[in-house]
């Protein structure tokens, strides 16, 4: 069969994928944007919208509390994922240099805080994180006094460490995942020729693994960007704005405010937050893998 | 507690040891001609977890055998019902009938249209559905400024104070009577040692002081002993920085220095577990709070708390009443409509309360109240004068969700900045500037849209 042959019948193979993506992703992606244009009272039919043009992302621009709710997205997105991805890798390295099986029990444990629902692992946290709670029982006990995590102060950091608690694992499968597959011989070769663990860890075992490992950066931040359910659970973005990400925000103006317009436009940002990261992670992704 | 108590209520009222195994032969002559013209018709009802939605659920197949009419109830979690709403409405309203509503976005709805008025289905309602028999607050919670009543109660609760009687008797504390002497107490009571171990055991005081839908109740609440006004019921407008409303603010703030650690993330779980397991020496809460603090398998205090009303502030004693109705989509078909007056009539009805009450469905009726009062609960008396006092407000003119069609914008908004001044992170005067600041912005806003 010829290359063209080949071609079309790989279109005609991926048509189908392909429609459902493009309905699935790119006219819900339109609608934003159409709708980011509109004055729209949500509960009101869309014939009942007015075009505004840019007028929605004019006020964004002067909108303090996008500004506030952006910096928080940002502290939370970094701060959890680079965590969660530290540890996970930490345990996971350690698991296969133990040579330790992760037997179906152990992969159970490690995916139960994935398998949760947002919402409800927010609700069990707002529970943990009670000044009365778990998580200050244990914490008095080792260092002798409470923390509140209600406040304004913590509140922030008790949701990045529920997120953290929930994510890790997700790193931990990945990365051991990755390390079982990548091949022994280069890392055997690397300790033969007298290289120490450390210098096998970062020159050979990393590379290798790159592109698991941003594959699984790529994906946590899409997941971490959208975080709504967990926080709104656990603090509703409070106290006061504390913990009010963008999502939430984008809650908030589009809900109790009504102005799905102007919630639309919000949205769009996340969006854009959303395909920068991703831009940026599969540029990597390609240097340091699929081009090699 | 609450189930036995009613349940043996109605055994001693004779009623019957099985509920709805005969079918009174007034409510069976008023199926039979519901049943000839609207068997078969199919309603969907939108609602969230809650005991009187349990209760109606138990009673639904009694009324679907009775007119040939099919009932699906949409439960759906209570935090995502307003999104819900909207989404539904903003698809055309159609495929819901029905729905549960509260003041808080009750008015919104108004505003978009989506609600039909009852008055013409209430006014030929049959004698035993008996609309004056329900409290007269709760249906004026749901009556709209033209009005109309967009819904019917079937869940009402006001403000009352919660004290531990026990040690407020140990102490020789009367109970406080003003605004000054609960802020006294509750600094009495406050890291109080109970048993001598030389730490504190106990807070002065609990409330809500969550952002949003949370800390907006105690602000509202209390705004009005202390002379304030949250819309100035004439012109519609912000009146978040009235004297009354900073001080009330104030006020909370001042509680708050005695108060639970972490008061300001709070919902209303929190602050009545705080009270329940004897962490708080008082509670400003809604009466809805009074069974379970009286529930031994789940309060620590059972038998040990006292009942008041709310205390009085510098302009008087007030409180107010809250609840959830159902109301009717105006989107439905003519047919849809008479089928879900038909199941209001039925489950809302004087005749099918006691049924009602022993499903563990909320009293919003004078004479299910009488009924639980002779029981003697400890709770009673103070609901009845915290209803009194909410009915004292209504003549001022005022209600603690006043009639705006962007209560829910302005709860979201009092919540956040009345929460960040309890957390200290700004003061009274300016979370209730701010808030005032933007409250007005957002009805100046639907202003300049309506006039579009």
């Amino acid at each position: 069969m010829s290359v063209i042959n080949n071609r079309k019948y790989a279109l005609i193979y991926i048509a189908p994928a392909f429609v459902i993506v493009v309905l699935l992703t790119l006219v819900p992606i339109f609608m934003v944007i159409a709708m980011s244009m509109s004055e729209w009272t949500y509960g009101q039919t869309f014939n009942s919208s007015t075009f505004i043009g840019l007028q929605n992302f004019i006020n964004l621009f002067r909108s303090k509390e996008l500004l506030h709710s952006l910096r928080l997205t940002l502290i939370f997105l970094f701060t959890s994922v680079t965590m969660e991805f530290f540890l996970g890798f930490t345990i996971a390295y350690f698991l296969d240099r133990l040579n330790m099986k992760v037997n179906s029990l152990l992969l159970g444990l490690f995916m139960l805080p994935m398998v949760m629902m947002p919402a409800m692992v927010g609700t069990v946290n707002r529970l943990f994180f009670h000044p009365r709670g778990l998580v200050n029982f244990f914490v008095e006990s080792f260092i002798g006094f409470r923390v509140n995590w209600y406040s304004a102060g913590y509140a922030l950091i008790a949701v990045i460490i529920a997120e953290i608690w929930q994510w890790t694992p997700f790193f931990i499968l990945t990365t051991y995942a990755g390390l079982q597959a990548i091949p022994q011989e280069p890392i055997e070769a690397a300790l033969v020729d007298g290289a120490g663990s450390t210098q096998t860890l970062f020159l050979v075992t990393l590379p290798l693994l790159t592109p698991v490992l941003l594959v699984s950066i790529l994906i946590r931040t899409m997941e971490c960007l959208r975080n709504f359910d967990m926080i709104f659970n656990f603090f509703a973005g409070g106290p006061g704005n504390a913990t009010e990400t963008l999502p939430i925000n984008i809650y908030r103006t589009t809900i109790y405010s009504r102005a799905l317009g102007f919630g639309s436009a919000k949205g769009f940002v996340l969006i854009a937050l959303m395909v920068i990261g991703a831009i940026v992670l599969s540029k990597l992704l390609i240097k340091y893998s699929w081009n090699e | 507690m609450k189930k036995i108590i009613v349940v043996l209520l109605v055994l001693l009222l004779g009623v019957g040891t099985v509920f709805g195994s005969e079918t009174p032969k007034v409510i069976k002559e008023w199926g039979d001609p519901v049943r000839e013209k609207l068997a078969g018709t199919e309603i969907f009802i939108l609602a969230s977890a809650h005991p009187s939605i349990n209760a109606f659920q138990e009673l639904t197949p009694q009324f679907e055998a009775l007119t040939g009419i099919k009932v699906n109830w949409v439960i759906i979690e209570e935090g995502a019902m307003y999104g819900r709403i909207l989404m539904e409405l903003a698809a055309g309203g159609k495929s819901i009938n029905a729905m549960m509503v509260c003041p808080e976005y009750l008015f919104g709805l108004v505003d978009l249209d989506a609600l039909e008025p009852l008055n013409k289905y209430i006014k030929n309602a049959p004698a035993w559905f008996d609309q004056e028999d329900i409290f007269p607050a709760y249906m004026d919670m749901l009556t709209g400024l033209d009005d109309n009543v967009y819904a019917v109660p079937f869940a009402g609760e006001s403000g009352f104070l919660m004290y531990r009687k026990d040690l407020f008797d140990e102490y020789g504390i009367s109970v406080p009577a003003t605004c000054d002497e609960v802020l006294e107490t509750a600094k009495f009571f406050h890291d109080k040692d109970l048993n001598g171990d030389g730490k504190g055991d106990i807070d002065g005081i609990s409330f809500r002081g969550r952002r949003g839908w949370g800390m907006n109740w105690p602000w509202a609440l209390m705004t009005f002993p202390f002379g304030g006004e949250l819309l100035d019921p004439k012109t519609g407008n912000s009146r978040f920085n009235s004297q009354g409303t900073i001080d009330a603010l104030s006020f909370l703030v001042e509680a708050a220095k005695y108060a639970p650690e972490g008061i300001e993330s709070f919902g209303h779980y929190e602050a009545w577990t705080a009270f329940s397991m004897g962490r708080a020496a008082m509670l400003i809460e809604s009466t809805a709070a009074a069974p379970l603090m009286e529930d031994k398998t789940s309060s620590l205090v059972a038998g040990k708390v006292g009942y008041s009303a709310m205390p009085e502030g510098p302009a008087g004693a007030y409180s107010g009443v809250w609840g959830w109705g159902l109301g009717m989509t105006k989107a439905s078909n003519e047919k849809q409509k008479e089928a879900v007056w038909a199941l209001m009539t039925y489950l809302f009805s004087r005749e099918k309360q006691m049924e009602y009450l022993a499903n563990n469905g909320v009293v919003t009726r004078v004479s299910g109240f009488e009924y639980l009062e002779k029981e003697k609960l400890p709770y009673l008396s103070a609901i009845k004068d915290a209803l009194a006092q909410a009915a004292k407000l209504a003549k001022k003119g005022y209600t603690v969700v006043p009639r705006s069609p962007i209560w829910m914008e302005v709860v979201e908004l009092m919540g956040t900045y009345g929460s960040m001044a309890v957390a200290g992170q700004m003061t009274p005067e300016v979370a209730a500037e701010v808030t005032h600041e933007m409250v007005q912005k957002a009805i100046d806003n639907n202003r300049l849209q309506k006039q579009k």
